[in-house]
């Protein structure tokens, strides 16, 4: 680990120019990911910029919109009155992800920008196009069990590790950045971006944007919503698939739905083949099986990776069956 | 009163781990922790590649790093003379490179961050070859006729070639598979070395054999033994992996001489996958055949399984499972070996059992099926009365008591034979399994002392082995079986261990710890009594046979004329010396030559046995496995500590439970390198994987074996766990899983 150093802004614009002050300087959340990478040598940033003591922590809400800040710690998150009622989805992913050690601490931003958990791009030994852009990607013929089967690109298949970013996505969450002339506010949907030739580009981000906030539309019928979670084991484990939804119903019949997907794609996953195929339907099995095949349609399977097709489809039915209540057979 | 404060700590008694509270409270020191001032950090470089040749080895920004003070490499190691084991190549011997992880150099500097950094500015040149590590790879060479410890590891009786292929004869032949796994317990590796001008040294580390450490580190550094000691007061878990006398023990004493002062090293958790072995990977096929009534003719066990350029160590599938279940009139057992660029394997909690009787007792669940039999009945039907392979009877076995109690206690007789049939209420198939559980007897040689001084109105006794406790309680029994020996309160006992210069103890391995204990310190109070005797002139007991004599309740007294008796502190007071000490008579009388209690004593066949019962839940749409239930009966002898005994049943499940579902270690296949060497990545069971554990013992005394009656229990637990689990899975869903670990996947 190289040596660094430390600041502690009090104030956004403190921090923005603190980053902008030195090129390799890097934000420094909760830690819990970026001190791996530290400690790994997958980064080696000579300044470390603090946003811990930004005041950013708080959660609010109107009639409108739960406002969540960038630093409001993921158990904060999780146990708001407020989220669990309104969007248990949410509360759902964040409880299903990490350990409560790790939500003690990790922040709703780092979360966010957590990086993939492939031990390609773990391992410096290793080529990765997404650590060192041009090197090669390691996975695609290598051990790729837990990899990405949608948005997958010649370049990289690594999956968004995330399991908060998968239930802020079905909610259409909208996240707002800040830098040195002021505040955009960015659907999460176009906040990630594809993999295309540069996987190391995974958001739209650039140097000095920092996260302030991420806003959830208030929505009635977001009381509807689940997260399930497939792992290999009960806790402390990513998702070798996830899906996130929330369902709008009419008697039996789904109105509208949001149905979002982790542990199988390049990015938190919003799935609209899926949703689309729902539309006017009814709730029953049958249907949310037929939407779930839309879905997989584009997948593209690795050697290791060809279950979580199957999978992600199981997932998507069985948060649909949990979300609108519909028993199985 | 003494009465009562004796129940508090004899044998047979659960009492608490005597060092249960400094654990807890952080106040025990381990090997890391060592109270050495000023000792300097050491951090291994380990090899990036898997094979091949240090071209070079530039140190020359690393020794201008800030901080520090020594760099050990292969270019100014010191020769050694043995000592070392389980890499069995001599560390920084030379340059070849034989398995990714190889350490490569060693930094000493004045903090751990900085000797880590340092080690990143060392440049080593490779000229890199193709490593095999996959075991179907044609490059690996195959050896047909391997031995272990000179035995060959074929074995055959009877003809079960025609047993097999009998007309008529319901047959089962199938493959199962188990990956590489690592043992990693809690307490990483570490060394702690100090020396006392040049031929004098100290050394913390974290073994499981002290007196192991103490012998090979004299040896390979020329010392006299007298002039090394070894402390370990606590090993925070070792299940096999701190069992052989590992490369960073010496390169730590090697760097401390070079740095001119003591060292402090530990592995880290990704060091710990290649420095101190793995269990190796297995790929065994069993073949049972069986008649209608249910009794095997004929048995076959093929392993195929790896090793390493540089070890020695085979994972034995057969060996403890095959040639001593069941009463078979045929067994053939055949063991290949593969060559593969791979660190070294080594002995991993219950070696050789562990996967073996995942194929084995999956495959009894499979004949079962086809003869649409009960597993247990189908078990009972092969029971071996004698040892199937030596044909002795058993010193005491209660096998039978295990199914039994097991399926009373489990609710066994609600099982539905018919798979995938039973689920609950909201929908999750539920699925019944059992298997049987085994482990041999073992004994290591050692020795113990017992000493009495007077205190207060009476005695107090401390008795002590160099010996170590890997978390299982060896404190506590030493003292237990001590207060027995003597039939003396527990408060008035005291057990030392972890110091090499204390008797010499055999190391904590094939659980044999409690066994070997007891009979040194068996043997070290009868010598007590005899040393106590010689001061009975002018008491009752003047003149007597010591036969006639034993300890009772603070006396020595007469069996036969129970009114003689003379107490003990009278006759240490006679003495007239600060103690009085009964040792082992000879350290080689636990040599296996014949005597009684030895585990291979031409009379009797000394073997563990138990049963496993497990209760799982899958759900039909996203199939992970969840273990709601397991019940484990074991026959272990006498129960020495039913708290400590059932922790340690309970441990080995739960690490079965690892071996069943989760643990996997993936070496890619380019680059030899184990890809998921971290806790987030390599899968242990966490708390929500861990439901109802239910552990009861027979608690039948084997007195054939050792004068307490213990047998060990370190390892029983985890045998046949896995099966058990396997053989659930196969009854809630009608799938059979023969490649661990049973992951999501492998359901759907
Ligand atoms: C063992 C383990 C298991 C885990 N399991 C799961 C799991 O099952 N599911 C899951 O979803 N997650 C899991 N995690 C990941 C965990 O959720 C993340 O580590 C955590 O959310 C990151 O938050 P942080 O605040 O610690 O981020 P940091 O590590 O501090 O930062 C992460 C990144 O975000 C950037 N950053 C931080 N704040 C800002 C800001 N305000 N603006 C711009 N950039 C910023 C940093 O520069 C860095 O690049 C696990 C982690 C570990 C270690």
């Amino acid at each position: 680990m190289n040596d660094f150093s430390y600041t502690r802004p009090s104030h956004p614009t403190e921090a923005i120019s603190a980053l902008l002050s030195q090129s390799d300087a890097l934000y420094l959340g909760g830690g819990t990911n970026l001190i791996d990478h530290l400690k790994l040598g997958v980064v080696s940033p000579s300044q470390l910029v603090d946003v811990r003591y930004l005041g950013l922590d708080k959660i609010s809400s109107d009639s409108r919109a739960v406002t969540i800040g960038a630093g409001a710690t993921n158990s904060a998150v999780a146990y708001h009155h407020e989220i669990q009622n309104h969007f248990p989805v949410l509360s759902e992913a964040i409880l299903a992800g990490a350990s409560p050690q790790l939500r003690n601490v990790a922040t709703t931003a780092g979360n966010l920008l957590q990086k993939t958990r492939c031990t390609y791009f773990r391992d410096i030994h290793s080529a990765c196009n997404k650590r060192v852009p041009g090197s090669g990607c390691s996975a695609i013929a290598g051990f790729n069990r837990s990899h990405a089967i949608l948005g997958v690109s010649s370049a990289c298949i690594a999956t968004h590790p995330s399991d908060m970013a998968v239930a802020l996505t079905a909610l259409g969450a909208v996240i707002h950045v800040q830098d040195s002339s002021g505040v955009r506010k960015i659907p999460i949907e176009s906040f990630y971006v594809p993999y295309g030739e540069d996987p190391a580009k995974e958001n739209i981000l650039k140097r000095g944007d920092l996260i302030i906030a991420v806003e959830v539309p208030q929505t009635p019928w977001f009381v509807h919503s689940r997260y399930v979670k497939a792992r290999d084991r009960s806790s402390y484990e990513f998702a070798l698939a996830s899906a996130a939804v929330a369902v709008d119903l009419d008697g039996g019949k789904i109105r509208n739905s949001r149905i979002a997907l982790g542990g199988v794609a390049t990015k938190p996953w919003r799935a609209h083949a899926a949703e689309a195929a729902l539309v006017g339907q009814t709730a029953t099995i049958a249907a949310f099986r037929a939407a779930a095949e839309a879905e997989l349609a584009s997948a593209t399977a690795q050697k290791d990776n060809g279950y979580k097709i199957e999978l992600s489809k199981r997932v998507i039915v069985k948060a649909l069956q949990e979300a609108a209540d519909v028993r199985g057979a | 009163m003494p009465n009562q404060e004796k129940a508090t700590g004899a044998v047979g008694v659960p009492t608490r781990r005597t060092d249960g509270r400094e654990k807890v409270t952080g106040a025990a020191r381990y090997a890391a922790e060592a109270p050495i001032p000023k000792a300097a950090f050491g951090y291994i470089l380990p090899s990036t590649i898997a094979k091949g040749v240090i071209k070079s080895i530039d140190t020359s920004a690393a020794e201008k790093a800030i901080g520090v003070i020594a760099i050990l490499t292969p270019v100014n190691m010191p020769k050694l003379h043995g000592g070392h084991s389980g890499d069995t190549r001599a560390p920084f011997s030379d340059m070849n490179i034989l398995y990714a992880g190889q350490h490569v150099a060693v930094v000493v500097a004045d903090t751990p961050e900085r000797a880590r950094h340092a080690s990143s500015l060392i440049k080593v040149e490779y000229s890199e070859l193709k490593p095999v590590v996959d075991v179907h790879d044609s490059a690996a060479a195959l050896n047909e006729s391997p031995t272990f410890f000179g035995s060959p590891l074929g074995f055959s009786k009877g003809d079960a070639k025609s047993a097999l292929s009998a007309q008529g004869a319901t047959v089962v032949k199938q493959t199962y598979t188990t990956p590489i796994e690592t043992h990693n317990p809690m307490e990483m590796s570490a060394t702690v070395a100090l020396w006392e001008g040049d031929d004098k040294l100290v050394v913390w580390d974290s073994t499981q054999g002290v007196s192991n450490t103490h012998s090979s580190l004299a040896k390979a550094f020329g010392l006299k033994p007298e002039n090394v000691r070894v402390y370990c007061p606590y090993t925070g878990g070792g299940f096999g992996c701190k069992g052989e006398e590992w490369p960073h023990k010496f390169l730590t004493v090697a760097a401390a001489k070079l740095a001119k002062r003591p060292v402090r090293l530990a592995l880290t958790r990704a060091q710990m996958f290649t420095s101190s072995g793995h269990r190796p990977f297995c790929e065994q096929e069993i073949s049972l055949s069986a008649g209608a009534d249910g009794k095997i003719t004929g048995l076959r066990h093929f392993v195929l399984t790896q090793v390493s350029p540089s070890s020695s160590f085979i994972e034995t599938c057969a060996s403890g499972t095959s040639r001593v279940l069941y009463s078979t009139a045929s067994i053939e057992v055949v063991q290949h070996v593969k060559t593969m660029d791979l660190p070294p394997g080594t002995w991993m909690r219950a070696p050789g059992e562990t996967p073996g009787m995942f194929a084995l007792e999956s495959a009894m669940d499979e004949l079962a099926h086809e003869l649409k039999m009960d597993p247990v009945a189908l078990r009972l039907a092969n029971h071996a009365d004698v040892s199937p392979e030596s044909n002795l009877p058993w010193s005491s076995k209660h096998l039978k008591e295990c199914y039994a109690r097991g399926a009373e206690k489990f609710g066994w007789s609600k099982r539905n034979p018919i798979p995938a049939s039973t689920k609950t209420v909201d929908g999750k198939w539920v699925g019944y399994g059992m298997a049987s559980a085994t482990y041999p007897a073992m004994i290591f040689p050692g020795q113990a002392r017992v000493r009495l001084y007077k205190e207060g109105n009476g005695v107090r006794a401390v008795s002590a082995a160099a010996s170590q406790d890997l978390g299982t309680g060896t404190w506590t029994i030493g003292a237990q079986m001590t207060a027995t020996l003597l039939d003396l309160p527990a408060g008035q006992v005291k057990f030392e261990l972890g110091d090499s210069n204390l008797p010499t103890s055999g190391q904590s391995g094939g659980s044999a710890t409690a066994g070997s204990l007891a009979l040194a310190l068996g043997d070290a109070s009868e010598s007590l009594k005899a040393e106590l005797l010689k001061h009975a002139d002018g008491t009752p007991l003047a003149g007597i046979d010591i036969k006639d004599v034993h300890f009772q309740e603070g006396y020595l007294a007469s069996k036969s004329t129970p009114s003689a008796k003379v107490t003990l502190r009278d006759l240490v007071q006679k003495a007239g010396t600060e103690y009085v000490e009964g040792t082992t008579s000879d350290h080689h009388k636990y040599q296996p030559t014949g005597e009684d209690y030895m585990a291979n004593d031409g009379k009797f066949a000394f073997q563990s046995f138990g049963a496993h019962f497990v209760e799982v839940q899958i759900d039909d749409l996203l199939p992970m496995v969840k273990v709601t239930r397991v019940v484990s009966v074991m026959d272990i002898g006498r129960v020495l500590n039913p708290r400590t005994a059932r922790s340690q049943v309970q441990g080995g499940v739960v690490m079965g439970l690892g071996q069943a579902l989760t643990e996997d270690t993936h070496y890619d296949l380019r680059t030899g390198r184990p890809i998921n060497d971290n806790f987030a990545d390599y899968l242990a069971p966490v708390n929500p994987d861990i439901h109802s554990l239910e552990v009861e013992f027979i608690d039948v005394p084997d007195l054939h074996f050792n004068p307490i009656g213990c047998r060990g229990v370190g390892e029983i637990g985890i045998t046949g766990v896995a099966a058990a689990v396997a053989n659930a899975v196969f009854n809630a869903t009608g799938k059979r899983i023969r490649d661990l670990p049973i992951t999501p996947d492998k359901l759907l």
